[in-house]
């Protein structure tokens, strides 16, 4: 190495001190943001299939009009089995007696069910003992996020709470996985269903009545 | 949230945040307020991408990598400045070394007027001091590609600074490294 060169090249590099706890708090929360936004155009993205589904589900065990809905979405023992699991086993949907979100109120959940994670712009709902516990991970779960602007998706209007939502059909699969609800702020309140719980428009829209958005939240940044 | 990915992250930034910074000041021409933002954007493509960089054979080069292709992605971008998410910026204050100023700021403004790829290939020979081998790892390219630039990057800064007798004694003489 050439060391006049280095030298100059050390003098415009400048100090830098080392980072403060807000710089890595702030390092942190934009990496959370990329990843839900990864994963969501994972399941996302161009080319999506239409919001076709009718609110006709095929998924055993379904009932509707009664104090509960058997759900597909159990707790998963492990998190290689999850998806065969949820797929076939029902689960009803009760009321949620758990730590809140931050940010969030949630007024039920698939029996069996956690709050895995949240921060002031999403959270990660999972069946208890699931063998991923990374909060930021979307697979054989339901995730929350609070976002300033719906993607281009393909999308089929309804109502949620009598706030217009926008239901969506997302990339690889053949059912409506994910509600847009517009907020009195302009952001969007978007729940998102991992494609093997078997949701269809009805239960999906029921889940989402149940989910509000606190004074704390904010949509995702980054 | 906590994560194990988190704590990996959380040390990663904490051990290796400030080289980046530097790093990023050089290969952005010393614009210290691009350098920052192109830390920024390094972190959080690494974070989303931290399980690769685990099984990285030369993880440092990866981060280099990162940090290379988001400088050219941003530089694509309209918005690219417009788009900050701190509320300060870091301090900017510039080394006291002892060499001259002006020609310091004369090959600041040199480096600057290079290609990006160029620039990190004259940075990460001549400021990390990695050998071609690595340097090709770090930028993604062959061997020969890293010898051509480096070839390149450094008659252009001769041709830059040839204006001002006496800048150009601390260039390699031999522009085949």
């Amino acid at each position: 190495m050439n060391t006049d060169l280095h030298d100059r090249f050390t003098d415009i590099a400048g100090p830098a001190p080392a980072p403060s706890a807000a710089t890595l708090t702030a390092d942190l929360e934009r990496g959370h943001s990329a990843l839900r936004r990864h994963r969501l155009a994972q399941v996302g993205g161009a080319g999506l299939l239409a919001a076709v589904l009718a609110a006709v589900l095929v998924v055993p065990g379904v009932r509707t009009g009664g104090v509960s809905t058997n759900i597909a979405g159990p707790p998963a023992a492990t998190g290689t089995a999850a998806d065969e699991m949820t797929s076939r086993s029902p689960a009803r949907l009760v009321a949620y007696t758990g730590a809140q979100p931050h940010g969030f109120t949630v007024d039920e959940v698939p029996e069996g069910w956690e709050v895995q994670g949240s921060d002031e712009s999403a959270f990660m709902l999972a069946p208890k003992g699931i063998a991923d516990q990374d909060p930021a991970s979307f697979v054989g779960k339901i995730g929350i996020t609070l976002e300033k602007r719906v993607p281009d998706v393909t999308t089929k209007k309804v109502t949620v709470n009598d706030k217009p939502a926008l239901l969506a059909t997302m990339a690889g699969n053949d059912r409506p996985g994910t509600v847009f609800i517009a907020q009195p702020s302009g952001a969007y309140l978007v729940i998102q269903v991992w494609k093997t719980l078997n949701w269809g428009e009805q239960e999906l829209v029921r889940f989402a009545g149940g989910v509000h958005v606190g004074k704390d939240a904010r949509p995702m940044v980054g | 949230m906590t994560s194990e990915r988190d704590e990996q992250f959380g040390k990663f930034v904490l051990d290796r945040r400030a080289e980046l910074v530097r790093t990023a000041r050089l290969i952005t021409g010393g614009d210290h307020h691009l350098a920052e933002d192109l830390v920024q954007t390094t972190l959080t493509k690494l974070y989303v991408k931290w399980p690769a960089y685990r099984r990285a054979g030369n993880p440092g080069g990866y981060v280099y990598r990162i940090m290379v292709n988001a400088l050219t992605d941003e530089r694509r971008r309209p918005w690219w400045r417009r788009e900050r998410s701190t509320a300060a910026l870091p301090d900017i204050a510039q080394a006291e070394s002892g060499l001259d100023r002006e020609g310091v700021d004369e090959l600041m403004t040199a480096l600057k007027r290079l290609p990006p790829r160029m620039r990190a290939t004259l940075v990460f020979r001549y400021f990390h001091g990695l050998d071609v081998a690595e340097t090709a790892g770090a930028l993604g390219c062959s061997e020969g590609s890293v010898k051509t630039q480096t070839a390149r990057g450094l008659q252009r800064l001769r041709e830059a600074l040839e204006v001002t007798p006496g800048r150009l004694s601390y260039l390699p003489g031999n522009i085949h490294p």
